[in-house]
Parts: C-alpha cells; sequence; structure tokens
C-alpha cells in the first residue's frame, strides 16, 4: 500500500499546522511559505497523470485502514480516471489562488491556514472511498470556506457566509442519513454492513422504492452544491462577497464537489433513481443554463455575471452527465475542468481590476484595454474560452455535451445551445463596455497592466486553456475507461 | 448473624460513595478551621483531592461486580461508567469554580459542598435498583441544587430560578412517589429486577401499570429538562451562578439519563416500547422547541441553556429506540456533551463583562475575541463546532451514534427531524462564531478577559478531549457498548 494520495491530501493540513508556528507579522514570510506548500502539493500530486494506468477503470493507489472497525468506518481512498483530473485542477488552482491573494492584508495568517485547510478538504472529498469518510471531508471543508467568506469578504459577508453554511449543511445532513440508511439495510455477502463504496457500488440490490428516496437525499445535497437551479440563491451571494481567491477555489472546486458527488455516488450507486428523476434532472438543467445566462446578461457588476455564468455552465454539466451517453458524460467531465480554468480565471481577472480601482461595476470602467492591453488580451481569451470558441477548452465540453444531450432527447439540445449564444451575448458584451470604446472615467487612465504576480497566477491556466482547446485527447483518455465503466453501471 | 447480615450488604462495593460523603464532611471541617474569607480555596482542594480519590477507589473497586444492601442498589459496567464520568464532570466544574465565584461575590465553602451533596444523589441515582434509592437519589442530587441556584443571594434572578426550581420540583417529587406507590401496589415491589419479572410473567398490561410507569416517566422528563417539562429550566439555567448552570446542564441531567436507561430498559422493559410513540413526540417538541427558544436569545448564556434542551431532543431520539445501541449512543453523547457544555460555559464566564448584570453574557460582548485572545476563540470555535455536530469533533460522533441508532430501529423519519433541528441548530452556534471571528473589536467598551490559570488549563483538556474523541471514537464507543451491555 502507497501512502502517496494520503501524502496529497495532508501536505495542505501539515504546512497549515507547521503554519501556526510562524510570526504574524511578517507577511512575505507567510505568503512564500502557502505558496511553497501549495506547490510542493501540486508537485507531489503531478506524476498521478503519468503514472496513473487508464486502460482499467479499478481505483488505483487504494488505501485502506480501520479507522472505528465497531462500526464499520474505514480510512479509504483511491484514484479512478473520473477523480484524476479534479485532484490536478484542485491541485494546479493551489498555487494559483495564493498567487491571486496579493490583495489580501488583512489576518493573512489566518487567511492562508483557512486555505491550506480547505485544501485538504476538498482534496479528501475527491479521493474518498468510503461514504462516511466522504461525508467527514465534505463537512470539513465548509469550515475554512465558511471563514473565508464571513472575515476576508465584501460589506455583506456574514449573511453571505451563512446563507453558504446553511444551505450546504441542510442538504449534507439529509444525505447523511441516507448514508446510515445504506449501511444498516445493504448487506454485503461475506462483509455484512459497511461503508465501502467500491464494494456497495458492485454488490448492493437496493429496492428500487428505496433508491428513489435515497437518490433524491444524495442529489438534494449536491444539487445545493452544484448548485442547480432552484438550489442556486446562495450562489451569487457568496461569490460577490467572497475574496478574489475564495472565488476562484468556490468556482473551480468547490462547485464540482457537486457534480462529482452525482458521478462518483448518486447515479452508479441508485441507478433506478437515476431512471426515474432523469426527466427532472435535464429540465432542471436546461433551465439552470438558460436562467443563468438571461441573469448574467442584466448584471451590472462583473463579479457577479460571472457567479451567474456558473450556474449556467454548471447546467452544461449536469445536462452532460445525466443524458448519460458516453460522449455527453466525457463532455460533462472535461466541461467540470474547464469551468475550474476558465471561470477561476474570470475570477482572478475581475479581481486584478478591483484591486486597483475597489469596483466591480461594468459602469466603472470603459475603454481600459488602452491602458491595460495586456490585460484586456488575456480577459479576452478566457471570455472566448468560456463562451466556447473553437480551438479552446470550453467548446470542446460543450459541443460533446450538445452531441450526447441531442442523441437523449433533441429538446434539451436546442434549448441548451441557446446557453451558447447567450453565453457570447453576456460575455462579449461585458468585454466590449469594460475594454473598449472611449475612456469614460479619468481614473481609468492611470491603471497599470498586468504585475508580474498576477502573471504568474494567470499563465498556469492559459496554458491548459489552450492544451484543451487544442489536444484535448491527452486529458479525455485518462477518463475514457472509467466513463464506460460507470455507464455500465448506471444504465442497466 | 449480625456479620452475616454485614457480609450481605457488600459495604465494600459502594466505596466511591461513601467516599464522596466522607470528602463533604471533611470539605465542611475544613471550611470550618480555617478563617473565615480565605477558606474556600482549601475547601476546593479537598474537594478536589477527594474527587481524585473517588475516581480511584472506583477503579480499585472495578472488579468486585454485583448487588449491595440485598439488591437495593447494583455495581454493574453500567453504574462503573457513572461513577468515573459524574466525579469527573465535577472535577471540572469544582477545579474553574474558585476564580468564578470570587467575582460572582459567592465564595462560601458551602459552594463546594453542595456539588458534593449533588454528586452524592447522582451515584445514587446511577446504582439505584430499587425505586426508593431512586427516589433518595434524586431528592439529594435535587436538593442540593436548588441550594446551588440560588446561591447569588444578591440577584433578583438567581433566587426566582431557585424558588421556581424548587416549586416546580417538589410537585414532581408527588409524581414520582405516587408512581413507586402504584408501582408498589400493583407488583408489590419497588425493586427493578422484581418489576422487571413481575412483567415478565403477566404479559396482560394494567391499565395501573400505565399510570405508574407514567407518572415515573414525568419526573424523569422533569429531571431531564424534556418539553413539556422544561419550564423550570430556563429560569434556573440563567439565574444560577454560571459554574452552577455548566453542572446542571451535565452532570445532573447524565444521572437522570442513567435512571431513565435503568428503569426503562430493564425494570419497566415489558411495557417501554409502550411509550415509544409518546417518546416520540417528546423528542420532537423537545428539539424543535430548545431550538426555536435558543434562535432567539441574545445572551450567550441563555442560548446554551435552551439548547441544552435541544440536546436532551437528541438523547431522548437514541433513548426511545430501547436498544442497546441507542442506550450507548447516550452515554456516548452524555461524555461528549459535558466537555463541549463545560468548556463553552468557562470561556462565556471568561468574555462576560459584568458579573452582576442579570442580562449579561451578551453576544456582543464576543466582538472580535478572535484578535484579543485568539486562542481563547480558536477553543471557542471547537466546542460550537462540536455542539452544532460538525467534524471532527466529539459532537459530530455523538450525534452520529444516536441517528445511526435511530435509523437502525426503524425511526427514520425521526432521525430525518432530528438532522434537519441539528442544521437550525449551526445557526445560532455560528452566530457565536460570526462575533468572535467575523465582528471588528469594539475596543471603546471593552473590558480585559477574565481568564485564570485553572479556567485555561480546564478549557484546553476539554479541547483535546472533544478532538481526541472526535478523531478516535473507537475507544469511548467500546466502553459505551460494554457499560450498556452489563444492564441485562
Amino acid at each position: 500500500m502507497s501512502f502517496w494520495l494520503s501524502a496529497i491530501v495532508f501536505i495542505p493540513l501539515v504546512g497549515a499546522l507547521l503554519m501556526l508556528l510562524l510570526p504574524d507579522g511578517k507577511s512575505a514570510l507567510l505568503r512564500g511559505w502557502a505558496l511553497g506548500v501549495m506547490i510542493v502539493g501540486f508537485l507531489v500530486s503531478l506524476p498521478l497523470f503519468w503514472v496513473y494506468n487508464s486502460s482499467t477503470a479499478d481505483f488505483q493507489f487504494v488505501e485502506k485502514v480501520a479507522w472505528v472497525p465497531s462500526i464499520g468506518i474505514n480510512y479509504h481512498l483511491g484514484l479512478d480516471g473520473i477523480s484524476l483530473l479534479l485532484v490536478l485542477l484542485t491541485t494546479l488552482l493551489g498555487p494559483v489562488v495564493v498567487l491571486g491573494s496579493s490583495g489580501v492584508t488583512k489576518h493573512l495568517k489566518a487567511y492562508f491556514i483557512s486555505m491550506l485547510v480547505l485544501q485538504t478538504g476538498m482534496l479528501g472529498t475527491f479521493l474518498s472511498l468510503d461514504l462516511f469518510l466522504f461525508y467527514i471531508f465534505w463537512e470539513v471543508m465548509l469550515i475554512p470556506m465558511y471563514f473565508l467568506i464571513g472575515i476576508w469578504g465584501g460589506a455583506e459577508r456574514i449573511y453571505a457566509a451563512i446563507k453558504f453554511f446553511i444551505y450546504t449543511m441542510v442538504g449534507s445532513l439529509l444525505m447523511l442519513v441516507g448514508i446510515l440508511w445504506i449501511y444498516f439495510n445493504v448487506t454485503i455477502p461475506g462483509v455484512g454492513h459497511t461503508f465501502d463504496y467500491t464494494l456497495i457500488v458492485q454488490h448492493a440490490n437496493i429496492a428500487a422504492k428505496a433508491q428513489l428516496w435515497l437518490f433524491a437525499a444524495f442529489a438534494l445535497a449536491f444539487a445545493i452544491k452544484v448548485p442547480m437551479f432552484p438550489f442556486h440563491t446562495w450562489l451569487p451571494d457568496a461569490h460577490v462577497q467572497a475574496p478574489t481567491a475564495g472565488s476562484v477555489i468556490l468556482a473551480g472546486v468547490l462547485l464540482k464537489m457537486g457534480t462529482y458527488g452525482f458521478i462518483r455516488f448518486a447515479m452508479p450507486l441508485f441507478p433506478a433513481g437515476v431512471e426515474a428523476f432523469k426527466p427532472l434532472m435535464m429540465i432542471l438543467a436546461v433551465i439552470g443554463i438558460v436562467y443563468g445566462a438571461m441573469v448574467s446578461i442584466v448584471q451590472p457588476d462583473m463579479k457577479k455575471l460571472v457567479a451567474y455564468s456558473s450556474v449556467s455552465h454548471l447546467g452544461f454539466v449536469m445536462l452532460g452527465l445525466f443524458a448519460l451517453n458516453e460522449q455527453a458524460v466525457s463532455g460533462a467531465m472535461i466541461q467540470m475542468v474547464n469551468h475550474g480554468l476558465s471561470t477561476g480565471a474570470l475570477f482572478l481577472l475581475v479581481g486584478v481590476v478591483y484591486d486597483r480601482r475597489h469596483t466591480r461595476l461594468i459602469a466603472d470602467y470603459g475603454g481600459i484595454a488602452k491602458v491595460m492591453p495586456w490585460y484586456a488580451t488575456i480577459f479576452t481569451i478566457v471570455t472566448l474560452s468560456s463562451i466556447g470558441l473553437p480551438g479552446l477548452n470550453g467548446f470542446i465540453g460543450e459541443f460533446l455535451v450538445l452531441v450526447g444531450a441531442y442523441k437523449a432527447g433533441p429538446v434539451y439540445a436546442i434549448f441548451g445551445a441557446t446557453g451558447v449564444i447567450l453565453a457570447a451575448i453576456y460575455l462579449l458584451w461585458m468585454v466590449r463596455r469594460v475594454f473598449f470604446g472611449p475612456i469614460t472615467h479619468e481614473e481609468n487612465k492611470q491603471l497599470k497592466d498586468l504585475r508580474p504576480v498576477e502573471w504568474a497566477s494567470l499563465l498556469p491556466l492559459l496554458v491548459f486553456i489552450f492544451w484543451i482547446g487544442i489536444h484535448p485527447m491527452t486529458f479525455l483518455s485518462k477518463f475514457a475507461v472509467s466513463i464506460e465503466h460507470f455507464l455500465t453501471q448506471v444504465v442497466r | 448473624m449480625f456479620d452475616n447480615l454485614i457480609a450481605g450488604m457488600h459495604v465494600g462495593r459502594i466505596l466511591p460513595e461513601i467516599l464522596v460523603v466522607v470528602v463533604a464532611i471533611l470539605a465542611l471541617l475544613t471550611d470550618v478551621i480555617l478563617p473565615k474569607g480565605k477558606s474556600t480555596r482549601g475547601v476546593q482542594f479537598v474537594t478536589l483531592a477527594g474527587l481524585l480519590l473517588v475516581i480511584a477507589s472506583a477503579l480499585w473497586k472495578a472488579p468486585e461486580m454485583g448487588q449491595a444492601f440485598g439488591g437495593m442498589v447494583m455495581v454493574d459496567g453500567f453504574t462503573f461508567f457513572f461513577r468515573l464520568i459524574l466525579p469527573l464532570v465535577t472535577i471540572f466544574i469544582v477545579f474553574v469554580s474558585e476564580d468564578y465565584i470570587e467575582r460572582a461575590r459567592i465564595r462560601i465553602g458551602e459552594y463546594y459542598l453542595m456539588i458534593l451533596f449533588s454528586l452524592f444523589g447522582m451515584m445514587l441515582m446511577v446504582m439505584a435498583q430499587d425505586l426508593l434509592i431512586l427516589f433518595l437519589g434524586i431528592e439529594t442530587m435535587s436538593i442540593s441544587l436548588y441550594a446551588l441556584v440560588g446561591m447569588s443571594r444578591h440577584k433578583a434572578a438567581s433566587n426566582e430560578g431557585a424558588l421556581k426550581y424548587f416549586l416546580l420540583g417538589a410537585f414532581t417529587t408527588g409524581f414520582l412517589l405516587y408512581g413507586i406507590a402504584l408501582m408498589f401496589g400493583l407488583t408489590g415491589s419497588t425493586n427493578i429486577v422484581d418489576i422487571m419479572m413481575f412483567f415478565h410473567v403477566h404479559h396482560k398490561i394494567p391499565l395501573m401499570a400505565w399510570a405508574a410507569s407514567g407518572l415515573i416517566l414525568v419526573a424523569l422528563a422533569f429531571k431531564t429538562a424534556l418539553v413539556p417539562f422544561h419550564w423550570w429550566s430556563p429560569d434556573a439555567y440563567e439565574g444560577a451562578p454560571t459554574t452552577v448552570t455548566a453542572f446542571m446542564s451535565t452532570a445532573p441531567k447524565a444521572a437522570a439519563f442513567a435512571a431513565f436507561i435503568r428503569v426503562f430498559y430493564v425494570g419497566l422493559s415489558g411495557l417501554s416500547v409502550g411509550w415509544t410513540p409518546v417518546l416520540w413526540w417528546i423528542a420532537v417538541v423537545t428539539m424543535v422547541f430548545g431550538n426555536l427558544l435558543a434562535l432567539r436569545q441574545d445572551s450567550v448564556k441563555r442560548m446554551l441553556a435552551f439548547s441544552s434542551i435541544t440536546h436532551a431532543g437528541y438523547l431522548v431520539v437514541a433513548l426511545l429506540t430501547f436498544k442497546a445501541m441507542g442506550a450507548a449512543a447516550i452515554l456516548f453523547y452524555l461524555v461528549s456533551y459535558a466537555f463541549m457544555n463545560i468548556g463553552a460555559f468557562v470561556v462565556a464566564i471568561a468574555a462576560n463583562k459584568d458579573e452582576d448584570d442579570d442580562h449579561g453574557y451578551s453576544f456582543d460582548d464576543f466582538k472580535g475575541l478572535a484578535y484579543r485572545k485568539p486562542w481563547i476563540a480558536i477553543a471557542m470555535l471547537v466546542f460550537m463546532l462540536s455542539l452544532a455536530g460538525i467534524p471532527p469533533t466529539a459532537g459530530f460522533f455523538g450525534k452520529y451514534y444516536i441517528f445511526s441508532a435511530a435509523v437502525r430501529s426503524g425511526f427514520v423519519g425521526l432521525a430525518i427531524i432530528g438532522v434537519l433541528n441539528s442544521a437550525v441548530s449551526v445557526y445560532y452556534y455560528l452566530r457565536l462564531v460570526v462575533s468572535m471571528f467575523m465582528r471588528d473589536r469594539d475596543e471603546a467598551t471593552e473590558v480585559p478577559i477574565f481568564w485564570g490559570r485553572e479556567m485555561a488549563q480546564a478549557v484546553f483538556i476539554c479541547v483535546i478531549l472533544i478532538l481526541l474523541i472526535g478523531l478516535f471514537p473507537q475507544q469511548l464507543l467500546n466502553v459505551a457498548t460494554a457499560s450498556v451491555s452489563s444492564l441485562w
């Protein structure tokens, strides 16, 4: 048994504990330490990409140790094609968000400790194969995010933080009851009651009616996290109030935990539930796509615009997952990564001008391409990737999702596709109003272009935006077998 | 013949209980001998040393299990568990009391004395195998508590709380006695094992049995502050000196639940399942009511007091399963709850601005605490997360066992109501976290944190225990399961 995955999960936590020993005042030291820990975490996880054997759907690098043996709880980690890219996305965003935190000056030590603990929580969530352990990580991750929003956020931060916490908590507690029900009512031959995901998914014979309830309990927890329409109302508040780095993590990784929950747990465990809820889920996904996009159009605040666009983009992921064919699910998988990269980058970019001008209103800008040419270039590229321009990453995901959705039901694809058009409207319209035309505000004439640290945070994301767009097979091939396996589990 | 009689009583088996009384008498003497005004330090020392001795004797006597006093009391694993826990909780309270009682101007030796006597009552309750011993235990505990609640003689709230508690408590005593009398009339015995055998043989349960057990149920529900028998508790909790509130919401509650388990799981096991629907409703209204009241409080002390009602509701969820797993979950939860609640009350004492203010303990007193005393705030954060049931804390595992006992016994609906209540409680626990971490400190009105060395040590140990139980629950779970299994 290797301890590779444990190392990946707990490096940030150890870094956070050691950070307690560092002096409070020295901000350069604190930033350096946090960045170092995140980079180490990334470098340790990077070789997974090559060492991972993508010709099998089995879990790899599995670690299993009894934790609370008398009630069947194990410390059980494992990696497959579905979690591989999400883990790497998380570790990649780690250093990026530390670099993107240059605007934070208050209580810096606590800030980075929260961020590192959050990183451990997220990685643990993606790697847990024990339902109970998964739940623990899922909950633990709430606390640091709550602090990130509540301490370092904007004016309405406390309201946003509590709303975020309670929403997630309600959903996940019902999931906990579902997990308990599974534990006591599912008997695995030769094992008995267990929280072991791999055993339950293989051997469990849950009655179809129970599956409906269980799916509903799990789906609620995950749908709140995604967030799916109509459970999305916490998201704009959380995003707008969170500091830049918090938004990047929220969009980049936290929302993926919802979609990951569907593809890992809710769908393979309860295929009968999927069958029954499939139309509803697809309709909600399409409503989310269109609704999110329409609301984005009218936003005067850049950050809120990007936040609502997340609702729309995650709608694509959900549409793809529930279309239940190979293209659609592959599209959904790659779209999860894409959204993390593109929306993460957009939040970073909004943060760049916010740090300079302390406003995010589109009306306060205009014509700033003249003073910040590099910034405008990068912003436009990321926007185009988010819209789905061929050659950039967004295209691959949306295209595959729509092709797959068309197979599942042309109506879904047609309505879904309007989301792409609307995305072009709201994003390009924003770009035009912010960057082009005359400079309408005097103070914008003094704006400085991207600083090196901002370059450093954006470049890694740009590399992947192009890479996925130009050669998606590098990434698609990693999870192709896992998705085939997923489909055999769900479509019976 | 006399020797035989003594030997048959097995006096040695109740050595820890005898020691508690001896310690109380020694504490009383210490109070008299030492000069007035300076005696409490000495009394505290005697009490602490004595209680450690009590725990040591309980461990030493551990192998010697069995009945004593002709079956009036039972020393089994269950008794053993509470023999360790109750003095341990009391040690924590006594340990942090000295600083507080000076500040609250109740620095008199009787304070410790009353705590010791109520501890003696509790220890009788958990070992009682006869309803009369149970009655004696409850009364010994309660009378001491009435006095403790009213100890802040100069405060109106304290007097009011004590009076209310006393009047309603006296009334409940009547219920309990009446129940015991009816039970005796029906079964011809007050012994729990005899009663169990009676219902074992007589399958047809007469109406009088329901009346008798119902009256006993009401009395125990009163002592555990279950809705609708909780009306005394907000006033008593608020009026009592804060260390006493911390004590009342932990140790006596634990003892009362222990008695609940012994009476209803053993003695009335034949008819306890009949009470399940009633307890189902009691659990629901207790959880909901406690939450609704706690949500509206502006005082941390009152919030903790009301939320302790909700926690009693969770315990009833486990209780009404009438399965060993449910009882084990109660034991686990009682231990976890004791440490987080005592810790929370101690920090509340530290942050409170003015002890003489009847409406003190405002949430505002905690504003920006994280930036004044970060470690205290972090400790309080751990307590709040644990009370809210968020991993990786003891509170999470405690709730987890309770709800898993419920789900296992088929009470899925009740478990859902329980977890939703748990989600509601997050709101008011986090409100304190918001005050500590997310509000700016208000330097103009700040007063120095009241923080003695003993308080710091106690809080530190509570934090460590909560995290240890949260990360490695197996040991405590094993102990709880083993203790419960000795009941049958």
